[in-house]
């Protein structure tokens, strides 16, 4: 009589049993901070006479456009600048030429400097816009990085008086460097 | 039917799949952000230029100078008009001679060192002028550099001489004066 017990009968192929270890190893990421772009100042002709080109360089600190971009320090990012060809008024009735020359951009990586205080050593100066530096980064420390730019409007002999104005658009992405 | 839909789901749909992804890869989906500033210019009102009054010497004697000061209602006036408190170059050019309409005659025309004013009042009146309302009595061949269109747009007086010879013609005289105004950037 069994009581209270349990055969257990096993029914084996007979293979062999191997010695085994395990190990676990991890999977890492490490996602990076959102980038951000803020269009901080406009660039900002003033008073423009008929007639009379006026260029607003980019180490103006009053006048020339700022960006702001914000993300992971020291990472590489792809910046496109975006820029009009004209100032328009409001309500379409007349437009100004605005033109971009090959040292209206600067790229400051130093978190310290301004406009007007910028030197080589803080990020990329006298740049063109058209083609700003493929190296570009977030800068470190602060991750930040500005961009300022200038420009140069040439009103006719018979620009309509008024306020115009234009969008300058910036494009910033990661570029995995 | 259903063994068939199962050998579909359980081995031809992964080894599309497999397919598909070698043939075409994902790419790497980048964060991107994009602001938009701007550019703003306001350009300034056109510069305007009236030649408001002529110089007018009235009736002139045979050998008898006769000036015209330009605080006198005789003056010229030439009203400037455009953006307040912009910077303007002004430039005069000057007669030497004033001439019968058949030119058959001339009479001799001279301006001197304090023969007009600028008034950035725009008060249009000559009588009126002093020099807390611009540059009083200077020289009509070099006007101040730092002449500004007033709030209510610039005004220059001109003066003047003739200088009848002893045998002038009678008859009616004239000439051309011309006043250039553009904006200095200033």
């Amino acid at each position: 009589m069994v009581a209270g017990s349990i055969l257990l009968v096993t029914f084996g192929f007979g293979s062999k049993a191997y010695a085994q270890d395990i190990a676990s190893a991890q999977a890492t990421a490490t996602v990076q901070a959102a980038i951000t772009v803020v269009a901080t100042q406009p660039l900002n002709f003033g008073d423009v006479y008929i007639g009379i080109p006026k260029a607003i360089g980019y180490s103006n600190d009053d006048s020339s456009a700022i960006f702001t971009i914000t993300g992971q320090a020291g990472a590489g990012i792809n910046v496109l600048l975006t820029l009009p060809e004209y100032l328009s008024l409001a309500d379409g009735s007349d437009r100004m030429t605005l033109v971009f020359r090959n040292n209206d951009a600067a790229v400051d990586t130093s978190n310290t400097a301004t406009p007007s205080s910028m030197i080589g050593a803080d990020g990329w100066i006298n740049q063109n816009p058209y083609n700003l530096p493929a190296a570009a980064a977030i800068g470190s420390p602060g991750s930040n990085t500005k961009i300022y730019l200038g420009g140069k409007v040439v009103p006719s002999a018979n620009q309509k008086a008024g306020n115009y104005s234009g969008d300058i658009v910036l494009s910033v992405s990661y570029n995995g460097q | 039917m259903n063994k068939q839909y199962k050998f579909v789901q359980a081995v031809i749909l992964p080894v599309m799949a497999f397919i598909l992804g070698v043939l075409c890869p994902a790419g790497p989906v980048l964060a991107q952000e994009v602001a938009v500033g701007s550019a703003t210019a306001r350009v300034l009102a056109n510069i305007m230029v009236t030649a408001s009054s002529p110089l007018d010497f009235g009736d002139i004697f045979q050998g008898v100078p006769k000036r015209v000061a330009n605080n006198e209602a005789e003056a010229a006036v030439f009203s400037i008009t455009g953006q307040a408190g912009a910077g303007v170059s002004i430039y005069l050019q000057l007669p030497e001679y004033l001439s019968l309409s058949d030119g058959s005659d001339r009479m001799v025309i001279s301006f001197g060192p304090t023969d007009i004013s600028v008034d950035t009042t725009g008060a249009g009146n000559p009588a009126g002028m002093n020099s807390s309302r611009g540059w009083q009595n200077t020289n009509p061949y070099n006007l101040p550099a730092a002449a500004v269109i007033g709030s209510s747009g610039t005004d220059i007086y001109l003066g003047g001489s003739v200088i009848p010879s002893v045998n002038q013609r009678a008859g009616n005289y004239s000439a051309d004066i011309i006043i250039t105004a553009a904006y200095d950037g200033t």
